[in-house]
């Protein structure tokens, strides 16, 4: 089962469309990783399918519920997300924000089950310092613990490593990963920081100018990773004309000069060639492509 | 919409802003009052209590346009502009609340912020008022000069009542419209000199149907257009009688006429509904950042 899916969603924002008939599908007790560069339409989705942004076009369902359903408004109380900034009270305390919000979710937790909260984002120790004093790496673990607190079945979590220092995200990143393990609690969620995604994204979307690219699971992401082998020579010209001699179609030269060459290649017979010709191999080495090169792989294509 | 209340209500007492205004509104009451009883001093060397008085202190501390009033709009505005740049809206309206009964609980948590506001402004000027001088004392001070030009110093039957009925429904309708602004606005820059000036304007122009010779017509539709006008006009009624002697007696009081009354009531509950009505379409169509 999917619990998000949009059906041909559009947002025209003015005569910008700002989201193009995106169909996407999170599935359940996934962790989907939200992938685009600024501006590509994620907060925007997250807004539309949390009821924040109204659709031009197109709808989406939330648990199967779909959007003009009346019982939308319940099912939400299942979701909990921290869309862009957290929000909270600057002049309340962790605690009385906690409280606040308990209050509007209809929800009553003990004193010990907030301090649990706080502990696992290492907040234990903020007495009764107000918010408006916290570091924007406390808030964003404060926002973090308060959605928790409803005990949800879907997270959406936009950017939410901004603001984190290393140890905070190597802990957001365990939290996330127990979250969706041991509770199983499907996760949406957004990173500018790919290689941290890539640590815990079960399936990866891919947007890009307001269209939803590919979806793709992790292993189907990896079987598709292109292996290349990188050199570093001393004469490009002649490494060239080489290349060309035996037929290899699929190679590029990177800005610091090296050739990554993506087609299958004999390494012997490559660098017997490149010798003949008095190239000389500096370095050598194969590598495999990270989600980032594969999304910049993809939007090449579009745009 | 009993848990957005509690929420509010739970965010209300925390509030160090309301706390704030709430300690400036008893301030200011009891600086006018110390002024009014100067006033007497200065005047009737403290005889007679023709300005500080129970009546006089509390028809002036309902006024929205003077003292301590136009405070009111302005901390709501503050209030329900920080809902939306703090976030509250968005984790509410994610956390299931319909958009609808959001406005709707904004509106009712506004009334009860400007209310609180105005009853402890309004009871210790009206408290402290008939403390010292006393609640209706011979020849009071009612409704400023046009009063005393049409010689009237006592207020009608039933006046107060009319005047409280009257200002529940102006305060009522001042709170739809500043919940209006703020919510279409969300910024405390555009909204604050807004509405402040929509009060002032209608206050001034309710102020033009006391002049001498003034147009009916213009008082008619000044009944029916400015929500300010029943709240603001001082109408002196004249009444005759005849003594033992057959001698004509001129009664001059101050009051509210039923038009004036009916009025009011009619163009204020049509501005709640309205501002009500078109605050609610717009927030539910309007996108939240």
């Amino acid at each position: 089962m999917n619990l998000i899916e949009t059906n041909e969603l559009c947002k025209k924002y003015s005569k910008a469309l700002v989201i193009n008939h995106v169909n996407m599908h999170v599935p359940e007790k996934s962790i989907y990783g939200f992938v685009g560069e600024n501006g590509s339409g994620k907060t925007t989705i997250m807004r539309l399918v949390m009821g924040l942004v109204e659709p031009t076009s197109g709808g989406f369902s939330l648990f199967g519920i779909p959007n003009r359903d009346r019982r939308i408004h319940d099912v939400k109380r299942q979701v909990s997300a921290i869309v862009e900034t957290a929000s909270l009270v600057p002049s309340m305390t962790a605690r009385d924000n906690m409280i606040y919000q308990e209050l509007y979710l209809g929800i009553k937790l003990s004193d010990d089950e907030r301090k649990e909260l706080l502990t696992k984002v290492h907040l234990e120790n903020v007495g009764k310092k107000k918010v408006k004093n916290f570091s924007l790496g406390m808030r964003q673990r404060l926002a973090i613990a308060m959605a928790l607190m409803n005990k949800p079945k879907l997270m959406l979590l936009d950017e939410p490593m901004n603001g984190l220092d290393p140890e905070g995200i190597a802990e957001l990143r365990e939290l996330l990963i127990e979250l969706n393990q041991n509770e199983g609690i499907t996760i949406l969620i957004s990173s500018h920081i790919l290689s941290e995604l890539e640590k815990i994204a079960t399936t990866y979307g891919f947007i890009s100018h307001g269209q939803l690219l590919e979806e793709i699971t992790s292993d189907e992401l990896h079987n598709r990773c292109r292996k290349s082998l990188s050199l570093a020579v001393n004469d490009l010209d002649n490494a060239k004309e080489v290349l060309e001699k035996l037929g290899l179609k699929e190679y590029s030269i990177m800005p610091n000069g090296d050739i990554k060459i993506y087609d299958n290649v004999s390494i012997t017979k490559l660098v017997v060639e490149l010798s003949k010709k008095n190239v000389e191999v500096l370095n050598m080495r194969s590598s495999e492509e990270s989600v980032e090169d594969y999304y910049l792989h993809l939007i090449k294509g579009v745009m | 919409m009993s848990r957005l209340f509690k929420a509010f209500m739970f965010k209300l007492r925390k509030d160090i802003t309301f706390r704030v205004t709430l300690i400036v509104g008893a301030s200011v009451a009891v600086f006018l009052t110390l002024l009014y009883l100067l006033l007497d001093y200065a005047l009737f060397e403290g005889e007679e209590h023709v300005f500080l008085n129970g009546q006089s202190m509390l028809i002036t501390s309902l006024s929205p346009t003077q003292n301590f009033g136009l405070a009111i709009p302005v901390n709501l505005i503050t209030y329900t502009v920080l809902e939306f740049t703090q976030g509250s809206i968005r984790n509410k309206i994610i956390s299931g609340h319909s958009k609808a009964k959001l406005y709707l609980s904004l509106y009712l948590n506004g009334l009860i912020f400007a209310f609180s506001l105005l009853i402890v402004y309004v009871l210790i000027c009206f408290g402290l008022g008939s403390l010292i001088g006393g609640f209706d004392p011979e020849g009071s001070f009612i409704g400023g000069i046009s009063s005393i030009a049409g010689g009237a110093t006592t207020l009608g039957e039933g006046y107060i009542l009319r005047i409280l009925i009257i200002a529940v429904l102006v305060y009522a309708g001042i709170v739809a419209f500043t919940i209006f602004f703020a919510s279409l606005f969300r910024n405390i820059g555009p909204s604050i000199p807004v509405v402040i000036l929509v009060l002032i304007m209608c206050n001034l122009v309710s102020t033009f149907t006391s002049f001498p010779g003034i147009d009916e017509k213009f008082i008619w539709v000044m009944r029916i257009v400015n929500p300010l006008h029943a709240l603001s006009a001082t109408e002196v009624i004249t009444t005759t009688t005849k003594d033992a002697y057959d001698n004509t007696i001129v009664n001059a009081s101050v009051n509210m006429t039923n038009e004036t009354f009916f009025s009011g009531i009619g163009s204020n509950i049509f501005y709640i509904f309205a501002f009500l009505f078109g605050g609610l379409v717009i927030f539910k169509h309007r996108d939240v950042k």
